[in-house]
């Protein structure tokens, strides 16, 4: 399709919005509405553009102006983000209509009519989209001359979002984000025309994805109470990187600020979190700038005591004192990377030892064969004892996609489609599309057929279904032309053989892809090493067995029979009863892999937090092999990588920023006595109302607050107005 | 006598003696609600012949009378039919906008309660012309008496076979509902109106998709003023040619005119398009009780005119309203009395849609709801200043075909209109404070 | 105590006139809230929450939808609550007027009830009424119609009295029983519809 943009000719698929056309030329249009993952509204109006098609005669010819087709104006101009171009359409947009440059300058003049003059104080300014585009477009003054609105500046939607209801612009985006993205009739206008605003009756926002609106607000509105008043954007160090809470890898920034985490925000990956990420991802950060470990720590006289490096490998190797090294097990957290994972194989095998194992994992490894995208786009979703809130939380979002009709906006040059006319406000749902067995969960609601079943009884019913629900349930799998099975933690800890043969069978007959929800963040990468128990050797679940251990980030509140190491960021229950404590580094901190529940493997990168004489498996590993008296194959990224490569045949040193699904080769499994129960929220990660940014006053005690204002010891609101 | 034969000369004034009011033939009778009163004056005939036509021919007859939107847009009503997709098997609903809310227009108020039945007969007709098996009358709020008319009228209907299954013998299923508004003046836009009746917001939804693809519930959907309805059942009755005799080329048919301000006679009459504003005014109306210096032709939102021969001599149909500058609207004529303030005047319907901005779009919003009406307040109570004129005009500029539906344009229908035709007043104001006309007393004692 | 749970053939009603889905079952919220409105004067929040519960949604949608109409109350509203119609045409007629008479006789202003519970007042936009100006509306019941000084005041005397009178019902049309309409002058013009010829009306 042909579609003329201030006089640059394009050729666009069909279907394309003026505003993404307008991009495609490489020119620019302002819009605060308009959100890639969200419908298109054309409230804001700041995206109005002058254009103009050309007409047929009724023979069918082209009515002509000249030797080319008359182009008949549209007599006002359009939102750029509504209208659907057409074959032959032309666009101007303010670089060379007066008229369009003059509409969005008086539109920024009334968006800008009750927005404060706060920028100073806004956590938002240096990244804030009003600010840039008042900038780019704004006349530079207002002839408004009377009082902005007031109301209120602190008004929390719960303990994590905070709303300044002066500064929002009504863009509808975070209201349209919750009823179209987690389903969640949660925020909506009150009131109407001039005295609209945001809110909740909920009695505050519910956990889950709430923080996405701190990112796609285009304002300082809707900020991240966590990180409110910690810098300013510029201030920050921002890394790109991969959140590895959580075996689905979604794609982060972190921001850091005097070697601190302040916070964390959502980054694209499309194939991934699209853009949302979980408020454990999100608001989850705290640990990794408090109360860290930063010096080792040797026990002396029965009491931990800070030592440094060289002392506490003294300390190892007097410990270990002249014991067989393959007596020295070696765990670590299915979390770790996989050059990590590479780094401990490796030195299992330098010592012989075939005490190994990580965690959290399952008996049964069962290969994805379904990628987030074939969820979203699947015609058929049944969840097999999962919890996905709490084990996966944003494939729960990829899977209420699929309930949308799993329209994925188109990708252009410029990125993803910004208005994709597909998406509609309200859209319509297709809960039969979904059937959930297990347990109860958030995704209940959602789904149109719901079974109770509990551990591998769930496989087992849907294969031999004895129920009306169950049939219907089976008929769908059966019926379905993309059908994807996900399984969860209720499903895969208990499962045995009889398990993989009914799971086997069910594909072959149904065809549907399957999409297992690994234990740990990087279990699917780590099981491609062989990082599990040899023969004779002992598992994690035996761990008091061990005559010696070396634990890595793990935390089971118990110790080895013998000299215990532990390798963590805190100062854990377990590190308190370890005989040497060597400092860690969280995963905001390492250069390295991880492999996400697809098998999609995706690069960390290394955030500026001040980790004091902490240092990743690697390293560590390293160290301890000193003080084993070995001398270790890898020491270091390039050496983990390289071995990598041999071991499963990819290069993990230029991942595209998408990730890469690649064949791993064989995996390595074994029997555990040990359960895995899939927690989200971890207690360290709780933002303790001290550590909180700012420090507003929770629902209930706002009214309190307001009215207590001024009198000294209490909380001053309002400050700046 | 009778007006079977051809009629040389247009029908375009309510003294023609060949005219009859038909819509309103029954309003102001004791008891015209009642489907009794409705079938012992000729009730239900329209439907049943427009079930002996079939449901295509009904559309054509429609086509054919030149009927034409009475709600304000005055889009040609059998087109509009036409639109509606044909055995598409989806469920189909019509909905009568009952949202009266436009200031000046109270003709659907009296409709509603003293006929509902010729409304009923309407929608069956639209319904069976439209495939529709269900129609919605959305009534605003505040016409309570209206409501349980309509309501009563619905039982009576359902009752006597009139609704329900197999309408009269026809095969036809036809159920109507009432949905009532709660105080929006949005909800006459039919979009918001939608959304209302779905229990929504009412703000305007996104078109295209239009009604007619995907509009209830996602259904085809036609949504028609009361009196279009009401008229579709006279054009039934009497027949296309009957209606088409009425009005001039290209607005036929007869319409119901309202007249409020101070006027002899305020009130609804019943007039063949085409007739002057004189006519209403002076003959039916009994003329203005003082000075007049404007008149709103058609409902607020419509551009003011000059109270000048050329105004009054201006026959009040689409086209010529259009010509002289404005709109025929909703046809609710308001006469502007010359010893009040203009700026005042306009101020107070200024504060009418900046009180019922939903709030969705940008300029009407910020512009209209929260700077507009400011700047009104601000010249009314006399701290204007020199330029804030020009600056109302520049916002206008601004606001003016950039706002997301019709209600930021219907604002400035009166704004841009009263300082083009009293600039003069405007300009007094915002230089001395003063306005050229004072405040007035205007209640009356009895 | 819910509102609607002893009045199950009313709820059956209300829901009956929309489709038996998610969205149809979406569309009873106002008439649900009106129908708590009437026999409360008001929409508490337990309500909004019962009312969400019914139409499966959540309170803040139904506050949203709530708040965006100007006819439903959060707050409770005098026995007598009074709405003054302000715009143009009314105002024509002396509504500004009246509005300030009502504030300062009942000594009352928006949001406000009387000590005695009887009055509430509140400014409303164009009730439809235009042809007989001013307009005062009682509660969602009726239109007291071409409210004079005078008139306003025997009005005040009987909701005192706590004997409000019926609402007006005022038709400003000049048909005649004839079927002709009257001009100004007292002539009757045109022919009565019950001249016109009805076509094929006994199929």
């Amino acid at each position: 399709m042909k579609v003329v943009v201030d006089g640059t000719q394009l050729d666009l698929p069909a279907g394309t919005s003026g505003l993404d056309a307008v991009f495609a030329a490489g020119r620019d249009v302002p819009y605060f509405c308009a959100h890639p993952y969200l419908s298109p509204v054309g409230a804001c109006r700041m995206c109005l553009v002058e254009s103009g098609s050309p007409r047929k005669n009724p023979d069918g010819t082209w009515v002509m102006e000249g030797d080319q087709p008359k182009i008949f104006w549209f007599p006002k101009p359009m939102a750029a983000c509504t209208m659907q171009v057409t074959d032959g359409m032309h666009i101007r947009t303010a670089k060379t209509s007066d008229v369009v440059a003059k509409t969005q300058a008086g539109m920024m003049e009334f968006t800008l009519l009750n927005h404060p003059l706060d920028c100073p104080t806004c956590d938002k300014g240096g990244a804030c989209e009003l600010q840039d585009r008042a900038f780019e477009y704004g006349y530079g003054v207002s002839r408004y001359g009377f009082d902005r609105r007031h109301a209120e500046k602190h008004y929390p939607l719960s303990d994590f979002v905070i709303l300044d209801q002066e500064r929002c612009i009504h863009c509808k985006r975070c209201v349209r984000y919750f009823e179209e993205v987690p389903g969640q009739e949660v925020l909506d206008f009150i009131e109407r025309g001039g005295h609209t605003f945001i809110d909740t009756k909920e009695g505050g926002l519910p956990t889950g994805f709430q923080g996405n609106i701190t990112d796609i607000c285009p304002v300082g509105a809707l900020l991240d109470n966590v990180a409110r008043f910690q810098g300013r954007n510029w201030e920050y160090d921002h890394t790109p990187t991969t959140c590895t809470l959580c075996p689905v890898g979604c794609a982060i920034t972190v921001d850091a600020r005097n070697g601190r985490l302040k916070r964390v925000v959502a980054r694209e990956n499309r194939e991934v979190n699209e853009v949302w990420i979980c408020d454990a991802g999100r608001f989850g950060h705290v640990f990794a700038s408090e109360e860290r470990l930063i010096r080792p720590l040797v026990r002396v006289n029965g009491e931990l005591r800070e030592a440094d490096w060289d002392a506490a490998i003294l300390a190892i190797r007097q410990g270990l004192g002249g014991m067989n090294p393959a007596d020295l097990a070696l765990y670590l957290n299915a979390d770790s990377t996989l050059e990590e994972g590479a780094a401990l194989e490796a030195l299992a095998e330098l010592t012989g030892t075939p005490s190994v194992d990580h965690w959290p994992r399952y008996g049964v490894n069962v290969e994805p064969t379904a990628t987030l995208t074939d969820v979203a786009t699947a015609d058929a979703v049944i969840v097999l004892g999962a919890d996905l809130g709490e084990e996966a939380p944003v494939l729960e979002l990829r899977v209420l996609e699929m309930l949308r009709g799993g329209i994925l906006p188109p990708e252009f040059p410029h990125g993803t489609a910004i208005a994709d006319l597909r998406l509609v406000e309200r859209p319509t749902r297709h809960p039969e599309r979904l059937a959930v067995i297990g347990g109860e969960s958030r995704l209940w609601k959602h789904a149109g057929m719901r079974v109770p079943a509990n551990g591998q009884s769930a496989l087992a019913r849907l294969l031999r279904p004895d129920t009306d629900e169950l049939r219907a349930a089976a008929k769908l799998l059966a019926e379905a032309q993309k059908p994807v099975l996900i399984l969860g933690a209720d499903v895969l800890n208990s499962a045995a053989r009889e398990f993989t043969a009914g799971l086997a069978d069910l594909v072959t007959r149904t065809g549907a892809k399957v999409l297992p929800i690994s234990a740990g963040p990087n279990s699917q990468g780590l099981a491609h090493l062989n990082l599990v128990p040899r023969a004779g050797g002992l598992g994690y679940d035996r761990l008091a067995e061990a005559r010696a251990a070396f634990l890595s980030r793990l935390d089971p509140g118990r110790r080895a029979r013998g000299f215990t190491i532990v390798h963590d960021t805190h100062l854990t229950d377990t590190a308190r009863l370890a005989d040497v404590v060597l400092p860690a580094v969280t995963g905001y901190e390492k250069r390295g892999t991880t492999v996400n529940l697809e098998g999609r493997l995706l690069p960390l990168r290394q955030a500026a937090l001040e980790a004091g004489e902490g240092a990743d498996l690697i390293r560590t590993l390293t160290a301890l092999a000193e003080a084993l008296g070995v001398r270790p194959r890898i020491r270091g990224l390039k050496s983990a990588q390289a071995r990598l490569a041999e071991r499963l045949g990819v290069d993990v040193t230029n991942l595209p920023e998408s990730g890469l699904i690649h064949p791993l080769g064989r995996t390595f499994t074994a029997p555990t006595s040990l359960t895995s129960t899939p927690q989200l929220w971890k207690a360290r990660m709780h933002p303790k109302p001290e550590r909180r940014g700012s420090r507003v006053p929770d629902r209930e005690g706002r009214s309190a607050t307001w009215e207590r204002k001024g009198q000294e010891g209490t909380l001053t609101v309002g400050g700046d107005d | 006598m009778t007006v079977a034969e051809p009629a040389p000369k247009p029908i375009t004034s309510g003294k023609d003696p060949r005219f009859a009011p038909t819509l309103y033939a029954h309003v102001g009778q004791p008891g015209s609600w009642t489907l009794d009163f409705y079938l012992r004056h000729g009730g239900y005939q329209g439907v049943r012949r427009a079930f002996a036509l079939g449901p295509d021919a009904v559309i054509e007859e429609v086509k054919k009378s030149g009927l034409r939107g009475r709600g304000g847009a005055g889009f040609a009503t059998g087109l509009k039919w036409s639109f509606m997709p044909l055995n598409d098997g989806k469920q189909h609903y019509i909905i009568c906008n009952a949202d009266e809310s436009e200031p000046g227009s109270f003709k659907d108020r009296y409709l509603l309660s003293e006929d509902p039945h010729q409304l009923i007969e309407g929608m069956l007709i639209g319904g069976y012309a439209m495939r529709a098996s269900v129609g919605y009358i959305y009534i605003r709020g505040e016409y309570v008496r209206a409501a349980e008319r309509v309501w009563a009228a619905i039982h009576e209907a359902r009752a006597a076979g009139l609704l329900g299954q197999n309408v009269l013998g026809s095969g036809f299923d036809f159920d109507l509902q009432v949905h009532r508004g709660a105080g929006a003046y949005i909800c006459g836009e039919e979009t918001a109106l939608m959304n209302s009746l779905e229990g929504l917001r009412a703000n305007p939804r996104l078109k295209p998709p239009f009604p007619a693809a995907a509009g209830l519930y996602g259904m085809p959907t036609t949504i028609n003023n009361v009196e279009t309805f009401c008229a579709a059942t006279q054009i039934l009755k009497y027949g296309a040619d009957w209606h088409a005799r009425m009005g001039t080329e290209k607005s036929r048919g007869m319409k119901l005119f309202q007249i409020s301000g101070p006027v002899r006679r305020p009130g609804v009459y019943e007039l063949p398009l085409g007739t002057t504003f004189r006519e209403l005014i002076f003959e039916w109306a009994g003329g203005p009780l003082e000075d007049i210096k404007a008149i709103i032709p058609g409902g607020s939102s419509c551009p003011m005119l000059p109270w000048d021969d050329k105004t009054l001599d201006t026959p009040m149909d689409y086209e010529s309203v259009a010509a002289a500058g404005s709109m025929l609207g909703t046809g609710g004529v308001t006469l502007i009395p010359k010893a009040d303030c203009i700026v005042n005047v306009t101020w107070n319907l200024v504060r009418f849609y900046a009180h019922e901005s939903c709030g969705k779009c940008t300029p009407c919003r910020e512009g209209i709801s929260g700077w507009m009406v400011r700047m009104y307040e601000k010249l009314v109570r006399g701290h204007g200043q020199p330029g804030d004129v020009q600056l109302i005009l520049d916002m206008s500029d601004n606001i003016g075909g950039r706002s997301f539906c019709a209600l930021a344009d219907a604002c400035l229908g009166p704004v841009l209109s009263s300082i083009k035709l009293f600039r003069k007043e405007y300009d007094t104001l915002a230089q001395t404070g003063q306005p050229m006309y004072p405040a007035r007393s205007r209640w009356r004692e009895s | 105590m819910t509102y609607f749970a002893d009045k199950q053939p009313l709820l059956a009603d209300i829901f009956s006139r929309y489709p038996a889905t998610p969205q149809g079952r979406r569309s009873a919220l106002m008439p649900l809230l009106r129908e708590v409105q009437d026999a409360e004067g008001f929409v508490s929040e337990v309500r909004m929450a019962e009312i969400a519960e019914l139409c499966g949604t959540t309170a803040t949608e139904v506050r949203s939808v709530m708040s965006f109409y100007s006819t439903y109350h959060t707050l409770p509203t005098g026995r007598y609550h009074l709405q003054v119609c302000s715009t143009l045409m009314c105002a024509l007629a002396g509504s500004d007027e009246l509005w300030d008479y009502l504030v300062s006789e009942l000594d009352v202003v928006p949001g406000e009830v009387t000590p005695d519970g009887r009055f509430s007042v509140q400014k409303v936009e164009c009730l439809g009424s235009c042809g007989t100006a001013p307009v005062v509306q009682l509660n969602d019941e009726g239109y007291y119609e071409r409210v004079t000084r005078t008139k306003c005041d025997r009005l005040l005397a009987a909701l005192r009295a706590d004997t409000p009178p019926p609402p007006d019902h005022l038709v400003p049309v000049t048909v005649r029983e004839d079927g002709r309409q009257m001009l100004a002058n007292g002539e009757r013009v045109g022919v009565s519809s019950a001249d016109l010829i009805p076509l094929g009306g006994e199929a």
